[in-house]
């Protein structure tokens, strides 16, 4: 009971508090900016040549603002979107007119899903581990060498380095393919030959993420070592003659792994962030490539709705991983 | 009497690069000592005197700046003479635990945080003993704790829900598992309140009487060595200055050094007021010419000043180093 | 001085100051060119590196070399705005939490904590789409700097809850000195090098979101930058025309301004933590 109330009940207060400050944030700020979507809707329809009289501009506005949210006061918008989120609607959007939003972030979303989680899973992991022997076993050649791999591909925005692996290996020399997620008219299913084109499409984005998650990880075990490795029970283990595998293992890593859970948390809003980027690159058909679509036609809604999701996954990941933090320190489990 | 652990003019030195200037601690100065079987040997001293430096030296646990600049340790297992520094390497896995434990000052947070202690204990046996004996090795440990009056739940709790003299208490019992020769403890009573105090000088001397080993007790503290130790050796700046009983120690204490230390402990029958050295013990990085003790000594002649007295048993097993000694 | 040249012992400050002062020098060279950044058809289109156009042309008619430098001097130019700005605020906001403690502490960290939880690329995105083609090379900047303090307002925030524990600060209380003034002259010479470090990183971090805006188009392309630069090279299909030249040189130079900026931050940062100066120390 000490537990739920000490540790639970702070993070989720926490949590939806971060969230409904993240939404409203998402709701004020096209608001804040001078511009006017429904203006500049009309506007665009006007200039590819419609002539509208101004009974149907107006009832055109009329329902443009409706479908934007931006019927009423303020305030009453407020409560329209809140009332609409929950029920999951953002509206249709503009550039597939007039599919619902939520049905094409629903189609988006389990490409970004799938790659997000295996890439941070498997690179937090394998960074730990590599950065954990590495800080241990300072002076081995093999870990110079990785430091200076992770010199270099580390400071690199997702940005470039997907171009980067795009023009070295979709297009100089062509293994994989240049982008999307899937070959265009086949149908996913469980078969062999469709898992194998899956992840042919699928990795090269994920090596993308993979080698900046690995390498990022990798550093920051590394210098977390750095001061487990002077600490009273490694130094008592070595002294005991423990075998240093073990210590590296157990000792070490299992403790060193304990900020890095916490890092993690705070650092999936940017992985997030740099997942939709690598997409762009990639034109892998997650939210990446949605949003991209979306600030191209100035799709509004499309915009908000992704905005709003994002944020949903971002903080409930957050939580997630904050509540599994107990299950790996035991300090934090019995007071 | 069987010699366990030796040492020949040890120097182990701090060598330090302080932006270009290159800094010399000489915390162990051509020490030779030698450590015999079934015995308590107490090692004391101020602070700062290099008796820490002496154990880590002794167990093996030398890394830069601490380098060992001459002389060596010497272990004699099984008629065997080890010399442990040899080729400048390492004391090899084979010996740490088996042959020699150590209980660290403060168990405050040398168990693992995130594992079960009898984690710990596993991983201290699994890595000396091959399979077949582990498990029994796990019982005998097991069996250790309920002798040393440890409850059995110990073991599964973990390392941040024991107390401070509880965690003391499974250091010393885990130093015993493998029923090594020879027990380094480093000031094992400071950081506890004085009834853990007592409980843990009890556990050790229990520990001796039992297996028969050797423990070797460094503390400034002279009350513990008044209880436990059977020989005394007094460290000052570096160097063994007298090393004999511990009666005579206290009885008849030849260095002048030791003189005030002796001096300077609160006694029931004698009510005057305590003295002690005059002056602060010298830096280890500059040390006095000569006999580094000669600033502060009352009886300091000429030689004092220059040489540097070496230690000579003046018999009956007992060693001092002083110029004094040579006059009489 | 002399830290500079114990700095300069460490291969990889060594590594990161050449390229980042060949970088500065790039973009001085901006003010001295011969050709207007935002006027195009002012060279022949198309053309190979060859001298005078020692990176070559691009297809709207632009000396490259000369582009690049205007491209790294705003490119500069904007991360420093951000990185000042968020400074600024990361000071503030960790001064005043660490400092007062208590409530305002948890108040001022929940709010840090939300913008780091975020993804700010979304809310940033949502905010530049909007104001599209407003945004000024300043106006990004300041944006930027907005967002990202979250992160190094918490470590100067540690910072300064360390040394309010330590003596000086119970002595300057009790002799009288008032909360601004030990901040200010007893804390300071602390966190300066702090403020340093992290200022780097963060122009690392506002450089690269100013590539990825610009390459969603999301920022105003008259204006030449790293990001922008990118941005037409891409559009005007540069690769598949086989003008490399066009598109490699502002990725290199970004990959050069990365890698040289975190180096830096990296090799001032272990510079200044206590314990590896002690493992310095013992390395005799």
């Amino acid at each position: 009971m000490n537990f739920v109330k000490k540790y639970l009940l702070p993070r989720l207060i926490t949590y939806f508090l971060v969230f409904f400050i993240g939404i409203t944030m998402v709701f004020f700020i096209p608001r804040l900016l001078p511009t006017d979507p429904v203006q500049r809707t009309v506007t665009r329809v006007r200039a590819m040549g419609a002539y509208l009289d101004p009974e149907a501009t107006e009832k055109m506005m009329e329902s443009l603002e409706d479908l934007y949210g931006l019927k009423g006061s303020v305030w009453e918008q407020y409560v329209n979107f809140w009332k609409r989120f929950v029920k999951g609607d953002f509206g249709p959007s503009l550039f597939q007119f007039p599919t619902p939003v939520t049905t094409l972030i629903m189609q988006s979303l389990p490409w970004t899903v799938g790659l997000l989680l295996t890439t941070t899973i498997l690179s937090w992991l394998l960074g730990n581990i590599l950065g954990g022997f590495a800080g241990y076993f300072s002076n081995s050649r093999g870990f110079k060498i990785l430091d200076f791999f992770s010199m270099i591909i580390r400071p690199m925005p997702y940005y470039i380095l997907s171009l980067i692996l795009l023009i070295v290996f979709a297009y100089l020399i062509p293994i994989f393919p240049l982008g999307g997620g899937f070959s265009i008219g086949s149908e996913i299913t469980f078969s062999l030959e469709s898992i194998l084109t899956l992840l042919k499409y699928a990795f090269l984005p994920a090596l993308s993420l993979l080698l900046i998650g690995v390498f990022t990880w990798y550093q920051a075990t590394k210098l977390v070592v750095q001061s487990v490795k002077s600490e009273d029970y490694v130094k008592y283990a070595e002294l005991g003659g423990v075998k240093p595998q073990k210590i590296a293992m157990k000792y070490v890593i299992r403790n060193a792994m304990l900020p890095q859970i916490t890092g993690l948390a705070l650092s999936l809003g940017q992985i997030f962030s740099g997942a939709l980027i690598t997409e762009m690159v990639f034109t892998y058909p997650g939210l990446g490539t949605l949003l991209y679509n979306a600030i191209f036609t100035g799709d509004y809604n499309l915009l908000m709705g992704i905005s709003s999701i994002s944020i949903f996954v971002v903080t409930t990941s957050i939580l997630v991983v904050d509540l599994l933090y107990p299950l790996f320190d035991p300090r934090v489990r019995y007071k | 009497m069987e010699v366990l652990v030796e040492t020949r003019n040890l120097k182990s030195y701090y060598v330090l690069n302080v932006f270009g200037n290159i800094k010399t601690v000489k915390a162990v100065d051509d020490v030779n000592i030698r450590i015999m079987k079934d015995e308590i040997y107490g090692i004391a001293g101020e602070s700062g005197c290099g008796k820490s430096t002496l154990l880590k030296t002794l167990f093996g646990d030398v890394e830069p700046p601490l380098r060992v600049i001459d002389g060596g340790v010497f272990y004699h297992d099984g008629g065997k003479e080890h010399n442990i520094y040899e080729d400048g390497g390492h004391l090899t896995r084979q010996f740490r635990w088996k042959f020699i434990s150590y209980v660290p000052q403060g168990s405050m947070s040398v168990l693992n945080p995130v594992v079960k202690v009898k984690e710990v204990f596993k991983d201290f046996l699994d890595s000396h003993l091959k399979s077949e004996s582990k498990k029994e090795a796990f019982d005998i440990a097991v069996q250790h704790l309920r002798e040393l009056g440890l409850p059995d739940n110990v073991l599964n709790a973990y390392s941040h829900q024991l107390s401070g003299g509880m965690r003391q208490r499974v250091a010393i019992a885990l130093s015993t598992v493998l029923s090594p020769k020879v027990i380094i403890a480093d000031e094992p009573t400071t950081a506890l309140d004085v009834v853990t105090q007592r409980g843990v000088i009890q556990l050790l001397k229990d520990i001796q009487e039992k297996y028969k080993n050797t423990i070797v007790i460094v503390t400034h503290d002279m009350g513990v060595h008044a209880n436990i130790a059977t020989r005394v050796a007094i460290m000052y700046a570096g160097k063994i200055v007298e090393e004999s009983s511990t009666e005579k120690i206290f009885g008849e204490p030849q260095h002048p050094y030791t003189r005030y230390l002796i001096n300077s402990l609160p006694s029931f029958e004698n009510r005057e007021k305590r003295t002690s050295a005059p002056g602060n013990p010298p830096s280890l990085s500059e040390l006095p010419s000569g006999c580094s003790f000669h600033p502060r000594c009352p009886y300091r002649m000429k030689r004092c000043e220059s040489e540097v007295p070496l230690l000579k048993d003046y018999g009956d097993d007992h060693s001092v180093a002083c110029w004094l000694m040579e006059e009489k | 001085m002399k830290t500079l040249r114990d700095l300069l012992r460490d291969k990889r400050f060594a590594f990161g100051f050449t390229v980042a002062i060949i970088l500065v020098i790039l973009s001085l060279l901006s003010f001295v060119s011969p050709y207007d950044p935002t006027r195009w058809n002012v060279v022949p289109r198309d053309l190979s590196p060859q001298w005078p156009h020692i990176l070559g042309t691009n297809s709207m008619g632009q000396d490259v070399f000369w582009l690049l430098c205007f491209a790294v001097r705003n490119s500069l130019i904007l991360s420093l705005i951000a990185a000042l700005m968020s400074r600024i605020i990361a000071v503030i906001v960790g001064m005043v939490a660490g400092y007062r403690g208590g409530t305002v502490d948890r108040v001022l960290m929940f709010f840090s904590d939300s913008f780091l939880v975020l993804p700010l690329l979304i809310i940033i995105i949502l905010f530049a789409s909007m104001a599209r083609s407003r945004l000024t090379l300043t106006g990004l900047g300041l944006l930027l700097g907005i967002f990202g303090w979250a992160w190094d307002a918490r470590v100067i925030r540690s910072q300064v809850l360390s040394l309010r524990e330590r003596d000086f600060t119970y002595t300057a209380i009790l002799s009288g000195s008032k909360t601004g003034s030990i901040i200010f002259k007893e804390y300071m010479p602390f966190l300066i090098p702090l403020i340093f470090a992290t200022l780097i990183g963060n122009m690392s971090w506002a450089i690269g979101m100013e590539v990825t805006l610009a390459i969603l188009g999301v920022f105003n392309l008259e204006i030449p930058t790293l990001g922008t630069m990118l941005k037409w090279a891409t559009d005007y299909q540069a690769l598949l025309l086989g003008f490399w030249w066009w598109i490699l040189t502002p990725v290199i130079a970004s990959i050069l301004l990365f890698i040289s900026l975190y180096l830096l931050s990296v090799s001032i940062s272990e510079y200044l933590d206590p314990r590896m100066r002690i493992q310095r120390i013992g390395r005799a």
